[in-house]
């Protein structure tokens, strides 16, 4: 959003410079910050009517959106709740029919139906053509809404993929336990291994054929084998 | 239409501030101008306060020796001394609001995310400064004029409007110099602190130049030196210099002003 001067590097949207372009790329983004950044003295109207004003636009679409999120018009910012001044951010961010939608940690705030029903404004907006850019610490909603995926660490994205590729990578959570010894499971490629009792708790990176075969040979009393999370592959991305 | 749409947001957001000063200023005027005959009875005795202060106590303090007229009454009493304070609160507490305490309360970011370039945002804030404080001279000093007429006061409308024409300068270089300040930092506070400080110096010097015969150039470095009301009703005429300072100043404030704002981070 060009809000913050980049030391170096350059960032290209929509095959225009974000630097360069900045006030004829904003023509095409939406946005909706973390913490919504209206005006307390103001009613949502008016925030309304200024952004369509101010992008030389109509506001009527503004309308439908008020009503799928169930916000009134009339009250003024300062008597809003949080939730309500983000369905207010969300409202400014969508009404522009932007080519690109650039959300921070857009559900924040928001109780579980009215996420539910954010999502499904997303898809619609996705189904419609538009493009979603999504920064989230709320891993279910990523796994939900994304179909690609980067990790940002101490600023460097560490990995950048699909979310079915990065799935297809295979993280998987293993638990078995066993009636006799445990086996070196380290040996077997086993990671993040925790031990209680008999049963073992385990990661297995890749091809789960080899540990498969590998157990089979030994005395085991249950088995479960689920695909990660990814919460799991961020958080083993991060370690 | 974008940029008229923000400088509307921006006098309306601004809006109580302007209309309390300007009829503050405008009560001001309704509280002095009826009590002019009188003053003018005691001429005598204001003379002979006069001439027992010192000259320089007088130029220090904006005083002029021209009392009998409504405008030296007017000049000595208001236009001297509370009149380009108010400006300075005006524009300061406007400059403040403008940049700083949006970028504090994250309210620039909803205009930072709107087409609209940091430059044009940057003079769009100005001119509606600029607005402002025109509104503020209008009803606060040229105002004199029509109360004038109907209190049935013979004054000249010259100097009505050079004086007011020195307030605006004087107020155009106070709203550029704290905008750009205001575009420097993040909080509100931080604008009032810093120009409170710097025009505090200012006055200082002033005063000092005009006390003290060693240090008399000192004076051409304070912004209030160039700000003589007294001397522009005495006379007869505004001084180019003052306004040539105001508006170098302006515009070298303005610039520099403009490119802080338009290099800096915006975290908001």
């Amino acid at each position: 959003m060009d809000f913050i001067r980049p030391d170096s590097g350059s960032i290209t949207i929509l095959g225009k410079d974000a630097r360069a372009d900045s006030t004829a790329l904003k023509k095409l983004i939406g946005y909706v910050p973390a913490e919504p950044n209206l005006y307390a003295n103001w009613t949502v109207d008016e925030h309304i009517q200024f952004v369509a004003r101010v992008r030389g636009i109509d506001a009527a679409p503004a309308g439908r959106l008020k009503d799928d999120l169930e916000l009134s018009g009339k009250p003024k910012i300062r008597h809003l709740s949080t939730g309500n001044q983000q369905k207010v951010a969300i409202v400014l961010g969508l009404m522009t029919a932007p080519k690109l939608l650039i959300l921070d940690e857009p559900t924040r705030g928001l109780d579980p139906l009215l996420q539910a029903k954010f999502h499904a404004l997303l898809r619609e907006y996705h189904k419609d053509g538009g493009t979603v850019f999504l920064s989230s610490h709320n891993l279910a909603e990523v796994d939900e809404l994304c179909t690609e995926v980067a990790v940002i660490k101490e600023g460097q994205i560490i990995t950048a993929s699909t979310l079915s590729n990065l799935k297809q990578k295979s993280l998987h959570n293993v638990r078995a336990t066993f009636t006799g010894k445990v086996p070196d499971l380290v040996k077997l490629g086993a990671t993040n291994l925790q031990l209680i009792g008999p049963t073992a708790h385990f990661q297995i990176r890749g091809d789960i054929n080899r540990i498969l075969q590998e157990l089979a040979r030994r005395p085991v009393r249950d088995l479960e084998i689920t695909r990660a999370s990814l919460e799991d592959m961020f958080m083993e991305l991060y370690q | 239409m974008m940029l008229w749409a923000i400088y509307k947001q921006t006098l309306r957001s601004r809006r109580m501030s302007w209309i309390i000063y300007s009829a503050i200023g405008f009560g001001l005027l309704l509280m002095y101008i009826p009590i002019f005959p009188a003053i003018q009875a005691q001429q005598a005795t204001y003379d002979q306060l006069l001439n027992s202060m010192p000259k320089a106590l007088l130029e220090a303090f904006n005083i002029g020796k021209s009392a009998p007229t409504l405008m030296g009454y007017m000049v000595a009493k208001h236009f001297g001394f509370v009149w380009d304070l108010m400006i300075i609160l005006l524009m300061i507490a406007y400059s403040g609001g403008a940049i700083a305490k949006e970028i504090d309360a994250r309210t620039m970011g909803l205009l930072l995310s709107l087409p609209v370039s940091r430059l044009r945002l940057y003079l769009v804030r100005l001119a509606a400064g600029i607005s402002g404080l025109a509104i503020f001279v209008i009803v606060s000093e040229l105002a004199t004029w029509p109360l004038a007429k109907a209190f049935g006061y013979i004054t000249s409308l010259h100097d009505i409007v050079r004086v007011g024409l020195l307030g605006f300068a004087f107020g155009l270089a106070i709203l550029c110099l704290s905008l750009m300040v205001s575009a420097a930092v993040s909080e509100g506070g931080k604008v009032y602190a810093v120009m409170g400080g710097f025009l505090l110096v200012m006055y200082v010097l002033n005063i000092v130049a005009s006390l003290q015969d060693k240090a008399a150039d000192l004076k051409y470095a304070s912004l209030f030196y160039y700000f003589a009301p007294g001397t522009v009703i005495d006379g007869g005429h505004l001084d180019p210099k003052a306004l040539l300072v105001y508006a170098g100043i302006s515009l070298a404030a303005a610039i520099i002003g403009a490119l802080i704002f338009v290099r800096r981070d915006a975290s908001v």
